[in-house]
């Protein structure tokens, strides 16, 4: 009996060992598979039974082939994966809005700017020469498109996320699909399982599934008992047994360009991932760009605020003989800083000069602008309109859509100064740019038209650079729409602020890549294939194979000395 | 980007893989990272990179480009200054000459004929200085002023006419700093012979701006105290006037916190001053401490039944009514009444009953087409017109109704002195000469004038012979003396001598009517005193031998050379001020691009010791990557 026993004793443990052999394949062939957890075959002795009063061990048994995993280690990459990845978004933006800006080189804005005050110091210095008026105008209109052009760019570099995110939505939804289908599959194949970790392949797969959804969005995976993996992200469900929630984007619009953002299907609740590569895409596409596009409209309006109120204080070579205000007020009978004009209107007064052009005669008017909240008589467009309309030789109308326009009489023409108010820049009277923001800021078309109209002086003739001189100080003019900060310091802070945010955003980024990479250190530490120790295992199953082997082959001549006796 | 720290624990394949794919890619990015350096030239592409000193290189390139601009401001300013101190010197060439031939001229130095050849020669002059006057550079007439659209300086039947300003054009030479790039061309030529009124005291008004109280000086505003007590208890109201532009404004901003309790008006009794009345009790009014607004508005008041501010002297505007000035004493003006221009040989009457503001006035002076300026004066407290011929005689005198006395704009009035009568050579009442008058009763009347320093001291004195009835006074219509005299119905005549004449009464009246007054002429038109004019008086003495006329010149052309020497040293003074600008800008440069080479661009010797470290460590990492990957043990099975 006992050697019959020893032969099957050995017998099994050519099967363990060939199964050993079969495992360490397995590891070695899938030495290169991404996300693959290495397996173990797990042994232990077999029973034990007595005879003639011994007690008799039966040789070893398979427990089982677990994986090699560490799952503290998964959910922490887990973790990770979603830090990275919201922060790779983020330096990705930085660097779309670092080369759009493209400080540091020939054609950035704060050379057009630059351009713009030379042009306008060159006028200061020749102010009789019309062809330094029109650089003026031109420098202008490129400084214009310039910002124009940067937040087109801006724009496109938003838009250009909608998609991005639509597919990463789409992936997510897979994910979620595909880590539903092998928590079906493995229950089902572990149902009978020693170790609950037999379905290595799939398991390896469904963690591939769940580490990659990690990068797209914050998850939190809890295994069951069973086998099967519930994701949650934030307090939300994605995969819980049989039930399962997925993410669709809806458009809706922010700073000018249609954003996407997310909902969860099921609920139809909004979703604001809270880290991941779409929590990235989104605070780079709204936080950054949006918040630079933001920032941009400041500058843009603090320039054509700050432009146009030195301007207007001034008069060209030759007045005007019908003007209509760039702007609009939406409540003609409100008072003014309450009609919808897009800039802030002072108490105070300007002039008019209603001017014979043949003879030169002058009417100058002073027009009070009640803007002082008290006695109820604040100072309305219609009421403005009504002052002019009052004026000798000027007929002053407001048009449907709220603009006030004025109209000298045949060999008259009209000009502004002493603008104490800033009424003037408010309505778009006399000035140099036009728009609000950097999505429309232009020069004022009738200065393209005629760049006579640029108020160079206030009056004086065509030699007259006194209103010019302020205009060249644009730059070191503090602007109220900006908080009391010139045009120059404004932008050296917003150009300051994104370099300085974009150097934080890239440590932190180097920092997240560095703990990920020692977390998955950690994790390959842990779960990855060593060809060493695949091949030590090899020849330790191929030795005690032998041996087994040898037990067999032994057993059997005993067995024939039995026989041959 | 870096490598996580290496763990005690397993090493599996495919972390040496993954760590030494890491390890290449990392020493790759450093050695790409280097070359780009050396290839731009420059530390970074990106500020994220290096965002302080991307700031900094940000601010010095502004730097740099604003200071190349102040140097191409420095090189149109000095091209233009140079070029007016040339003209300027040749000026300077027409003084000497003028004034050689003006010596030569003098008394018996030359002959009669000599004297014709010399005034022909000042007529050469004249072409000379128009020719400089009207010198252009790059476009600019040099002495224009801002009014660069004509010639600054053109014949105007046989006077100049200098069609330009005194506008001084600035540019900038430093980032705060301007320096004049033209010349005011007035103290050149000195082309204007300006009348400037007398103060005209207007009257406050409500629409009165705060920039124009004080004499123009206008007044810091700020917080007022002021408390009003109607019998009820005192209501302290502490009174934010700072965002008041008018007078109405204070008047709004002070009656608000009350409620119909404080009137505040113009003090009816000075027509100057603000009054703040309240509706019953008293008011007072106090400043802040260490605050003087109430003060500066004249309303400083402890508790008064009424405050009566005081004058806020306000000064005169384009809007301001002509009703309005002196005090409101202006007079109204009738129909058919006005002031009289003259200017050369033309004469304008202008009637001014239709007139309302200041700005109408001017109005219907550009309105005659003479070459006349008009404006306010620089203090704001009155008007100023000015000719703009020289060699051409200008005088405001009265068109019926005494209102060019009233504007204290008229040439010729009982304040002018004798001495400034004639273009400046006088009446020499004291030569011994009286005005002799033959009255109309035949009586002889001689009036000795040798104590009268003006116009005035001339009428009073002529008055008291016969008061009543030989009454001397100025003419209604334009400008000089006249004398009525109702003793009898004869011929009234004054003998031609040097008084009368200088006086411009000499003449006779030959009617009969007592009421008809012998009318004399206007003794004090006014001229430029300029380069121009001063050559047509040499030009006309000269022919005319006027000796004492030309003895006069002399002075004058002394004057005008002094002033020109004076424009020059300023020009060369500025053309200095730029060249060490200039200097200073040009180590300004160099201190920005050294910083700027600081920060920004690459250092050369380090950046390729670095690129060969790095490429040495690439190639050692490329080594030892290949040698650890190829070990296995499979390799000994």
């Amino acid at each position: 009996m006992s050697l019959t026993s020893a032969i099957h004793m050995a017998g099994r443990s050519l099967e363990i060992f060939s199964t050993g052999i079969q495992v360490a394949g397995q590891n070695i062939s899938n030495a290169n598979t991404p996300g693959y957890v290495r397996e173990e075959l797990i042994l232990r002795s077999d029973s034990s039974y007595v005879k003639y009063g011994l007690l008799m061990d039966t040789g070893a048994k398979p427990e089982g082939i677990q994986q090699q995993l560490d799952f503290y280690i998964e959910s922490k990459i887990h973790q990770a994966n979603g830090d990275i990845n919201t922060s790779n978004g983020k330096v990705d933006a930085y660097n779309q809005l670092e080369t759009i800006i493209s400080e540091l080189g020939e054609g950035d804005l704060s050379t057009g700017m630059n351009s713009l005050l030379s042009s306008l110091q060159e006028l200061v210095n020749q102010p009789e020469s019309s062809s330094l008026r029109s650089l003026v105008i031109s420098q202008g209109d490129e400084l214009a498109q310039q910002i124009q052009g940067i937040r087109l760019d801006v724009d496109r570099a938003r838009s250009n996320t909608t998609e991005r995110v639509d597919s990463l939505v789409d992936e997510a939804n897979s994910l979620i699909d595909q880590i539903a289908g092998f928590n079906k599959q493995i229950v089902a194949l572990e149902a009978a399982g020693l170790l609950k970790s037999d379905a290595g392949g799939l398991r390896s797969e469904r963690l591939e599934a769940l580490n990659r959804l990690s990068e797209i969005l914050p998850i939190r995976a809890v295994e069951r008992d069973n086998g099967m993996i519930d994701v949650y992200t934030d307090t939300n469900v994605l995969v819980q047994g049989s039930t399962l929630q997925h993410f669709e984007s809806y458009t809706e619009a922010d700073e000018d360009v249609v954003v996407n953002k997310l909902r969860i299907v099921e609920s139809g609740l909004n979703y604001t991932p809270a880290s991941g590569e779409i929590r990235g895409i989104v605070e780079g596409r709204d936080k950054i760009l949006g918040g630079f596009a933001s920032d941009l409209d400041d500058f843009a309006a603090g320039l054509i605020h700050t432009l146009n109120l030195l301007h207007s204080q001034g008069e060209g070579l030759v007045g005007y003989e019908d003007v209509t205000s760039t702007y609009s007020a939406d409540d003609t009978a409100a008072a003014l800083n309450q009609s919808g004009l897009p800039f802030p209107v002072n108490h105070g007064q300007f002039e008019i000069k209603v001017i014979n052009k043949s003879t030169g005669q002058t009417e100058t008017s002073v027009i009070n602008i009640d803007a002082d909240g008290l006695n109820s008589n604040d100072t309305t467009l219609a009421g403005l309109t009504s002052s002019l309309n009052g004026l000798n030789n000027l007929t002053a109308t407001l048009t449907v859509d709220g603009k006030l326009q004025l109209n000298a009489d045949d060999g008259y023409e009209i000009r502004f100064s002493n603008d104490t108010s800033g009424v003037l820049s408010a309505v778009g009277l006399n000035t140099f740019y036009t728009g609000t923001d950097s999505t429309n800021i232009a020069v004022n078309q009738q200065l393209m038209d005629n760049p006579d109209l640029l108020a160079t002086g206030t009056g004086g003739g065509s030699g007259d650079n006194s209103n010019i001189i302020q205009l060249a100080k644009f730059l070191e003019t503090p602007s109220k729409l900006l908080g009391g900060v010139d045009l120059d310091q404004y932008y050296n802070d917003l150009v300051g602020n994104v370099a300085t945010n974009a150097s934080t955003e890239k440590a932190l980024n180097d920092g997240y890549s560095s703990f990920l990479s020692s977390l998955q250190s950690q994790r390959e530490q842990v779960s990855g294939v060593s060809l060493d120790e695949e091949t030590i295992k090899i020849l330790q199953y191929q030795q005690a194979y032998q041996a087994a082997a040898r037990i067999i082959s032994t057993a059997d001549q005993l067995y024939q000395v039995l026989l041959n006796m | 980007m870096s490598i996580g720290p290496l763990l005690p624990g397993r090493i599996p394949s495919s972390m040496k893989l993954s760590r030494s794919k890491a390890q290449l890619s990392q020493q790759n990015y450093t050695l790409q990272k280097l070359s780009e350096q050396l290839t731009t030239g420059v530390k970074f592409q990106l500020p994220s990179e290096a965002p302080a000193d991307a700031i900094k290189t940000i601010i010095l390139q502004k730097s740099l480009e604003k200071t190349t601009q102040l140097q191409n401001n420095l090189q149109t300013n000095e091209g233009y200054l140079a070029a007016t101190e040339n003209s300027l010197g040749g000026l300077s060439d027409v003084f000497i000459q003028a004034k050689s031939l003006l010596l030569s001229g003098i008394g018996d130095n030359s002959t009669s004929a000599e004297k014709q050849q010399m005034s022909e020669e000042v007529n050469t002059l004249i072409k000379e200085a128009l020719n400089l006057g009207n010198a252009k550079y790059n476009d600019r007439y040099l002495f224009a002023g801002s009014n660069n659209r004509e010639l600054p300086f053109t014949d105007s039947n046989g006077d100049i006419a200098y069609n330009g300003n005194g506008f001084e054009i600035e540019s900038y030479v430093g980032f705060d700093q301007l320096l004049g790039n033209s010349v005011d061309a007035t103290r050149a030529f000195d082309p204007f012979a300006m009348v400037s009124s007398t103060d005209l005291n207007p009257n406050l008004s409500l629409n009165t701006q705060i920039k124009q109280l004080l004499g123009g000086k206008g007044t810091q505003l700020g917080t007022v105290v002021v408390t009003v007590d109607t019998g009820g208890g005192p209501q302290t109201e502490q009174i934010d006037l700072s965002g008041a532009k008018t007078v109405n404004d204070l008047k709004t901003l002070l009656e608000a916190p009350f409620a119909g309790d404080l009137t505040v008006d113009i003090d009816p009794a000075s027509n100057n001053g603000l009054r703040l009345t309240p509706s019953a009790g008293t008011v007072a009014v106090s400043d802040l401490t260490g605050k003087t607004v109430a003060r500066d508005l004249g309303i400083t008041s402890a508790a008064a039944a009424v405050i009566n501010g005081g004058d806020l002297n306000p000064s005169v505007s384009l809007q301001t009514p002509l009703s309005s000035l002196n005090g409101g004493t202006f007079p109204v003006i009738a129909s058919g009444t006005g002031i009289q221009l003259s200017l050369g040989e033309k004469t304008v009457n202008i009637d001014l009953s239709g007139v309302t503001t200041v700005e109408d006035l001017f109005n219907a002076v550009k309105a005659t087409g003479l070459d006349l300026n008009v404006g306010l004066s620089e203090d704001g407290s009155g008007i100023e017109i000015s000719s703009k011929l020289s060699g051409a005689d200008f005088s405001i005198g009265e068109y019926g109704a005494g209102v060019a006395t009233a504007l204290g704009i008229r040439t010729l009035t009982g304040s002018t002195s004798l001495s400034d009568l004639n273009l400046g050579y006088g009446a020499h009442v004291d030569s011994g000469f009286s005005l002799e008058i033959t009255r109309r009763d035949g009586s002889q009347v001689s009036v000795d004038l040798s104590a009268a320093q003006t116009m005035q001291d001339v009428l009073d004195t002529i008055n008291a012979v016969d008061p009543g009835n030989l009454v001397a006074s100025f003419v209604t219509t334009g400008n000089g003396l006249q004398l009525l005299d109702n003793s009898g119905t004869g011929p009234l005549t004054v003998d031609d001598n040097i008084v009368s004449e200088a006086l411009g009464i000499n003449g006779s009246e030959t009617g009969t009517d007592p009421l008809v007054p012998l009318s004399g002429t206007d003794t004090n038109p006014q001229r430029p005193t300029g380069l121009f004019d001063l050559l047509y008086r040499l030009r006309d003495a000269l022919a005319s031998e006027d000796d004492i006329a030309l003895g006069k010149l002399d002075g004058l052309f002394e004057n005008q050379l002094e002033s020109l020497n004076v424009l020059r040293g300023d020009v060369g003074s500025r053309l200095k001020t730029i060249d060490s600008i200039k200097s200073q800008l040009d180590d300004q440069e160099l201190n920005i691009q050294e910083n700027l080479s600081n920060v920004y661009d690459v250092d050369i010797t380090e950046a390729i010791s670095n690129f060969s470290y790095a490429q040495f460590i690439l190639q050692a990492t490329q080594q030892v990557t290949a040698s650890t990957l190829q070990i296995s043990l499979l390799s000994y099975l």
